[in-house]
């Protein structure tokens, strides 16, 4: 049987023309970042730091505070205590977030230049922007879902441990809580994915990017912790390198919150703008990379 | 109606020497071969009726929508496959055509459905789960087509798509091809330098070299043998040679062969180029004056692969002496 003779079939349903053209990158890139070990390895991790944290909250709430603090416990309410759980458990995810955009993005684009698979976007109706916009936002997402989920049960364990008569109001009381907590997530997450999508256009290369990112992202890190020896002109640059601690920043801006031991901190304005500047620099790499890709024939 | 126009059509990169140089050019309906050497300008042709490119002058349309203004919805009516191995990593055949369906605009359940069609209409159904990357050649280039096809697009731009194919494979795959324009209405710009598959395939080739456009032809002109006319003939061959200059007929060097059977001395062979209206007449009045009788005269059907020869020769001819 020749192939042709096994028929043709006219497609009768027609075609869409979605405002959000980038859904499809974004959920191909969500089920393939979700699918492998490394991400089922880190979501067990995340478990049990959650876990961790909500013993912590119902069995030694004074660890938390500081130790002038301690003495006085009786004093502080159940919404202090939360909020700080809260703060406490985004600094302790601090090293191990940047890990799920790192795996989940570190390809998103290398492999697309490597395969060549660019052009199999952009001959459809697809602008360099839909594909920045699906690139990123698919590691985004998985990241929030990694770090967000188990921020979300942690509210969720604090409000049920309360007595009963005093869940509602509590849980009403923390809504603005769990508010922060989304943007949080979502800056965060967005945050690192622009690093790592911007990354791997750039470097073209998977394990490559995961270097650079790994650099970026710790480095900055280390940076924040030497700007207490830098001259005070670059101190507040410094401060505001490490994008974790920036994310953070708002999230204590927001919940009304201070660690103790959190070393130098940026101010909230210059936070925004790393946060912020990565983002754009994110879509200018990616557009400008998609723009110059050349359909050969 | 064109399915696709290009209109004094320039774009250069930088101060280069533009890529295209005002072209202007009508690809019609059916099979259409896209002709020409490396760096003729076919890739940046491609790339402005996709609307990839907007920054050239002039105008360019696909099924009558404008390649500039409306570049969306003339990438949801062409289906493109590379040249190149192109693949979208870590996915099997049915994932990534699905995948590319969604891309073009058909929901999830949709594509999923076309993606099975199309791949078993190429002859991947025993391959749907196994990754793209394990699949050979012919295999990549069926895929390639059935990605092509999941939109069900109206033109169809195929790049060098039969290269690394087997005989066989090759076989069906212009069989494949032709009947998807005769039975299914697609047009289809076929990409080549593969001409004797162009020549079996299309019904009109275009020819583009440094930018410009060297000519179009159809391909049933080719089967008509053009300007070249073989004749045998018998009787005093130099007298029959003089006739067809005076004629302004002109024999093709290299081509007389003297005496080809032994046993009848004073017959001769040669390939003419009779132009004008009335090649045969011509013919005929040029032996009658010599005193030679032709014995046989047909057109030549030419060869695809000479007329391009011919036609990027002449290019490089008058390049050389401008």
């Amino acid at each position: 049987m020749t192939v042709h003779a096994r028929g043709y079939r006219r497609h009768e349903g027609g075609t869409e023309r979605p405002r959000l053209r980038f859904l499809p990158i974004v959920a191909e890139g969500y089920r393939a970042g979700t699918r492998g070990k490394a991400f089922r390895r880190l979501g067990l991790l995340f478990v049990v730091i959650v876990v961790f944290h909500g013993v912590m909250l119902y069995l030694d709430p004074a660890a938390l505070f500081p130790r002038r603090m301690r003495g006085g416990l009786g004093q502080v309410t159940s919404d202090d205590l939360m909020r700080r759980v809260l703060a406490f458990f985004a600094r302790s995810l601090a090293g191990l977030v940047p890990l799920v955009a790192m795996f989940v993005g570190a390809g998103s684009v290398a492999d697309d230049l490597r395969s060549r698979a660019l052009p199999l976007y952009l001959v459809r109706p697809v602008t360099p922007t839909d594909y920045w916009l699906g690139k990123v936002l698919a590691p985004a997402a998985v990241t929030a879902t990694a770090y967000g989920v188990p921020f979300v049960a942690l509210v969720a364990f604090g409000v049920l441990i309360r007595p009963s008569e005093e869940i509602l109001p509590f849980a009403w009381r923390h809504l603005p809580s769990l508010g922060a907590v989304v943007l949080h997530v979502g800056v965060t997450a967005l945050a690192y994915a622009s690093v790592v999508v911007t990354l791997s256009t750039l470097v073209g290369r998977r394990i490559g990017t995961m270097v650079a990112f790994a650099g970026v992202v710790y480095g900055g890190e280390m940076l924040r912790l030497f700007s207490q020896t830098a001259p005070p002109d670059l101190a507040e640059p410094l401060r505001a390198l490490s994008l974790g601690t920036d994310a953070r920043v708002l999230l204590h801006e927001m919940l009304d919150v201070t660690l103790e031991h959190s070393g130098p901190q940026p101010a909230v304005t210059s936070a925004v703008a790393v946060l912020a500047a990565c983002v754009l620099l994110g879509a200018l790499v990616v557009v400008r990379r998609a723009r110059s890709v050349e359909v050969t024939s | 109606m064109a399915v696709v126009a290009v209109s004094h059509l320039t774009k250069a990169y930088g101060r280069r020497a533009p890529a295209l140089a005002d072209v202007s050019l009508e690809l019609g309906e059916g099979v259409t071969g896209l002709l020409g050497p490396n760096g003729a300008g076919k890739s940046t042709l491609l790339q402005c009726v996709l609307g990839l490119l907007r920054d050239f002058r002039g105008t360019a349309s696909v099924l009558g929508l404008d390649a500039r203004r409306d570049r969306l919805e003339i990438r949801r009516r062409v289906g493109y496959m590379p040249e190149a191995d192109s693949l979208l990593p870590g996915m099997t055949g049915v994932t990534s055509v699905r995948y590319l369906g969604q891309l073009s605009g058909l929901s999830r359940r949709q594509a999923l459905r076309r993606a099975h069609e199309c791949l078993h209409y190429v002859g991947l159904s025993d391959a749907l789960y196994r990754p793209g990357e394990d699949y050979s050649t012919g295999m990549r280039q069926r895929l390639k087509l059935a990605q092509a096809l999941v939109h069900d697009p109206d033109v169809l731009f195929l790049d060098e798509p039969v290269s690394g194919m087997d005989p066989a494979a090759r076989d069906e795959f212009l069989a494949l091809v032709s009947a998807l324009a005769r039975d299914h209405g697609k047009h289809v710009v076929w990409s080549s330098h593969m001409l004797p598959d162009v020549q079996r395939v299309a019904t009109a080739v275009v020819v583009l070299h440094a930018g410009r456009l060297l000519g179009s032809l159809r391909i049933e002109d080719l089967a008509r043998g053009g300007d070249r006319w073989r004749v045998e003939a018998e009787g005093p061959e130099a007298a029959f040679v003089d006739a067809l200059a005076r004629h302004g007929l002109a024999l093709e060097a290299g081509t007389l062969e003297s005496g080809r059977d032994g046993a009848e001395q004073g017959r001769f062979a040669a390939t003419v180029r009779v132009a004008g209206p009335e090649p045969l007449g011509a013919l005929l009045r040029a032996a009658a004056e010599a005193g030679a009788r032709v014995r046989s005269a047909e057109p030549l059907a030419e060869r695809l692969e000479d007329v391009f020869h011919r036609l990027v020769g002449a290019a490089h001819a008058g390049t050389g002496a401008s």
